[in-house]
């Protein structure tokens, strides 16, 4: 093993807010890298550090409380550990609030881990009046302790020189371990021996902590050990303890776990000053106060919005001008009045395509970096507690909440939020309704649409009622999905405030992309292929257009008698009663592949002659051609219809089956039918077009 | 297990007041949960904010975290400082009457 000496993995394990993110980034620096754990979509994140000439390769595990298999992050970290052997494991600890910490340290000790222990934010354990005895700390515990503050770097060094020396030195056999008392210990012993048997469980230390987890009901655990017999031991066993101790063997389990903290810290901390009223503390007397608390949370979140829509307007509109010209400056490269099909797939497949994601991606970026600013200072825990009073109503968490803000910028990133809730059908009932949630790339549809059609006095209420309208709309969905396929009580809602903290230039930038980077991933892959493949549709198969026919009528000639303008004809009997003619239907096929395709769609569709392409011309040809009732009517079904192919794909992985993707879609696509033919058939019959 | 049936539970607590678990009945996966995160039999609480509606905010050896009402109802607690009274819509302001909560 001459190979391990100069390269080793080193994994973080710790609660969420233990200040394990900061360590890592201090660790990592920009080396990071973002995947996913194989089978799951929980994040990995990697990233190497170099120690005295030695090559680091650290793991960031999910922020997880135990190591039992209550969530996927707790099950995905306790596989890593299991399974990857990691030489050094590094548990990241908030020293102010150690107890419930070592409940999760108490665990990996179990599992007999090499570990270290970082006693993160150990100056604020100090303002809290806390003082440790380390060297004592680290005896009972037999692991070596690094107090460290990650927000100021200090003692990142000291840390890797202690993970250096657990790495070359393998960790001594026997670490200290809980005692549970003569009749669990006994019941352990039992089912240890019926273990010895198992090739896997060659180590006593392995061995004794299936047992524990046997006893504890771990689904997973008795899954892939116990064998029927094996499993009515347990049971037999269980039933006993029941019995004679008089409670659930995991109740037992975890009052001697937290027995043996409290013996650990009577002996080596000491609290001088009682617990007060912190800072953070105060904030929350008005942040979380009943009333006050609310218009605090409503202007946080018109704040979100102003960042997002208000300033992320400029950039925008720069964007938007590089590739207009861009597209200028490709299309001079061809001869006047050319056919050539490269330049067409450029110009018109590609860059149409992906430029109209990507002018999108400053409001996106900016929305993220919100919402990292809110998540980071540890107000989001406080938006979710005061969401969920009104969340609850729906059927939903107050942490759906999370997912559901996120919503508003892509519903992409939105569905990976969802991990936040803990139950299955809490998550699934927030991915099926979050296209619901009027998304970022909707925003060029209406922007597009609204001052086509309507005064510029109505363009802002028109807006907001879209937005109001996908609320109520996700509000009605999760109800009627919580009375009918998700059926069943809501799990009650537990979670931490963490204290606030000043976020860092560092943590939000690197928020703001790793979100961010989905979007831009998105852009380059689906949304590319989707654009290449609808500037197919529109351009195959090529016909010769009768020569008496003006440029842009021959242009007009061409698309009808396209594949697209065949789709979109053939589908417009079924779109009539929507008032939806076939361009229409064709930039509604484009919008299956990201909604906001719908916008460059209609503009390949009217702005045949090349010096048009712009949004300006654009409306003034849809005003011409369209009554303010259709375009109504084509928000209404791209607000609610066809969610985006991204979407389908990323809710088919989250909820782990393409039923459910495949519901979402038809359901919401039929919904959006029906509705848009409902109020497309009233208006018309009122007179409105 | 019937026994912890005359406790109150934390529902029941009002803001300020601090008491000690006695029993947690929730499923199996929920009290690992609720374990792990440190609220467990024998720990301290105080109660930050109840106003008889809706989530609350209990305080756990220093460290804040949101319960859902359902969720508190099946805590029962033994409360320490006097008052038990029936959820009043208390003001958070209250907390700073709590034992052990000197400002400053």
């Amino acid at each position: 093993m001459s190979t391990s000496s100069s390269f080793f993995t080193v994994a973080l394990v710790g609660n969420p807010n233990s200040g394990k993110s900061t360590l890592f980034n201090n660790l990592t620096g920009g080396t990071q890298h973002v995947g996913n754990y194989p089978g799951v979509t929980v994040e990995k994140k990697e990233g190497v550090c170099v120690h005295e000439g030695v090559t680091l390769q650290v793991v960031d595990l999910p922020g997880i409380y135990s190591l039992t298999a209550y969530s996927i992050e707790e099950l995905v970290a306790r596989d890593f550990l299991l399974e990857e052997r990691p030489q050094v494991v590094v548990n990241v600890i908030d020293a102010s609030n150690l107890e419930r910490n070592l409940y999760l340290t108490v665990q990996l000790l179990e599992l007999g881990l090499p570990l270290v222990l970082a006693f993160n934010m150990s100056d604020q354990a100090r303002v809290r009046g806390i003082e440790f005895d380390l060297t004592k700390l680290s005896r009972f515990l037999g692991v070596p302790i690094i107090p460290t503050v990650g927000h100021r770097r200090v003692g990142m060094r000291e840390l890797l020189d202690a993970v250096m020396a657990v790495a070359r030195v393998p960790p001594r056999p026997l670490l200290p371990q809980v005692d549970y008392g003569r009749e669990i210990e006994q019941a352990i012993a039992i089912l240890m021996t019926r273990l010895e048997s198992h090739p896997e469980l060659a180590d006593t230390r392995r061995r004794r902590w299936v047992a524990l987890k046997l006893l504890e009901n771990d689904a997973e655990v008795s899954r892939r050990f116990a064998s029927e017999d094996l499993a009515a031991l347990v049971q037999a066993q269980r039933e006993h303890l029941r019995k004679v101790l008089g409670d659930e063997p995991e109740v037992l389990l975890g009052d001697r776990r937290y027995g043996f903290i409290s013996g650990a810290c009577q002996e080596a901390v000491r609290r001088s000053v009682e617990t007060r009223h912190t800072w953070s503390d105060r904030i929350d007397e008005v942040a979380t106060h009943p009333v006050i608390g609310i218009p605090i949370f409503l202007v946080l979140m018109y704040m979100t919005f102003w960042l997002t829509f208000s300033v992320g307007r400029y950039p925008m509109g720069w964007l938007e001008h590089a590739f207009a010209t861009l597209g200028r400056w490709i299309g001079q490269l061809w001869p006047v009045g050319s056919q050539s099909l490269i330049r067409s797939l450029l110009v018109d497949g590609i860059l149409a395509g992906v430029g109209g994601v990507l002018t999108f991606l400053p409001n996106i970026l900016l929305l993220f970096l919100a919402i990292a600013l809110l998540e980071d200072s540890g107000y989001m825990a406080r938006a979710a507690f005061i969401a969920d009073r009104f969340m609850h109503r729906l059927g939903l968490h107050g942490k759906s909440f999370i997912p559901m803000l996120i919503g508003f910028g892509c519903t992409v990133p939105a569905i990976l939020a969802a991990r936040v809730l803990d139950t299955r059908r809490d998550r699934l009932t927030t991915i099926l309704v979050l296209p619901l949630i009027s998304c970022g790339a909707r925003l060029p549809i209406y922007a597009l649409l609204v001052p086509a059609f309507f005064p510029p006095a109505l363009h802002a209420p028109m807006m907001w009622m879209f937005y109001l309208l996908g609320i109520l709309l996700a509000a009605a969905g999760a109800r009627l999905l919580r009375a009918t396929v998700l059926r069943g009580e809501t799990v009650p809602l537990v979670m931490d405030l963490p204290p606030y903290r000043m976020p860092t230039l560092r943590g939000l930038w690197l928020h703001m992309w790793e979100r961010g980077g989905a979007y831009l991933r998105k852009a380059g892959t689906v949304i590319l292929a989707f654009s290449i493949a609808l500037w197919a549709l529109n351009t195959f198969p090529r016909v010769t257009p009768p020569p008496e026919l003006t440029p842009s009528q021959q242009a007009a000639y061409r698309l009808e008698h396209s594949s697209a303008g065949r789709l979109g004809r053939a589908l417009e009997p079924v779109l009539r009663p929507l008032g939806f003619d076939w361009r229409i239907g064709t930039a509604i096929l484009g919008a299956m592949a990201a909604k906001e395709i719908f916008v460059s769609q209609m503009g390949i569709l009217f702005a045949v002659d090349e010096k048009e392409a712009e949004l300006h011309p654009l409306r003034e040809r849809l005003r011409a051609t369209y009554t303010p009732l259709t375009a109504f009517c084509v928000m209404l079904f791209l607000l609610i219809g066809s969610p985006c192919a991204a979407t389908v794909v990323v809710a088919a992985r989250e909820s782990g089956a393409w039923k459910w993707a495949a519901l979402q879609w038809g359901g919401l696509t039929a919904l959006a039918y029906l509705l848009t033919a409902a109020v497309y058939q009233a208006g018309h019959w009122i007179g409105l077009g | 297990m019937e026994t912890s049936q005359r406790w109150p539970s934390l529902s029941e607590l009002a803001s300020g007041t601090v008491a000690q678990v006695k029993a947690i009945h929730a499923g199996h996966g929920l009290q690992g949960r609720l374990t792990a995160m440190g609220l467990h039999r024998g720990v301290h609480v105080r109660m930050i904010q109840n106003v008889g509606r809706g989530p609350l905010i209990v305080e756990v050896a220093g460290n804040r975290m949101v319960l859902g009402r359902g969720m508190a109802e099946k805590v029962y607690v033994h409360p320490l400082s006097a008052r038990t009274t029936r959820p009043s819509s208390s003001e958070p302001e209250s907390t700073k009457d709590g034992p052990g909560s000197g400002r400053s």
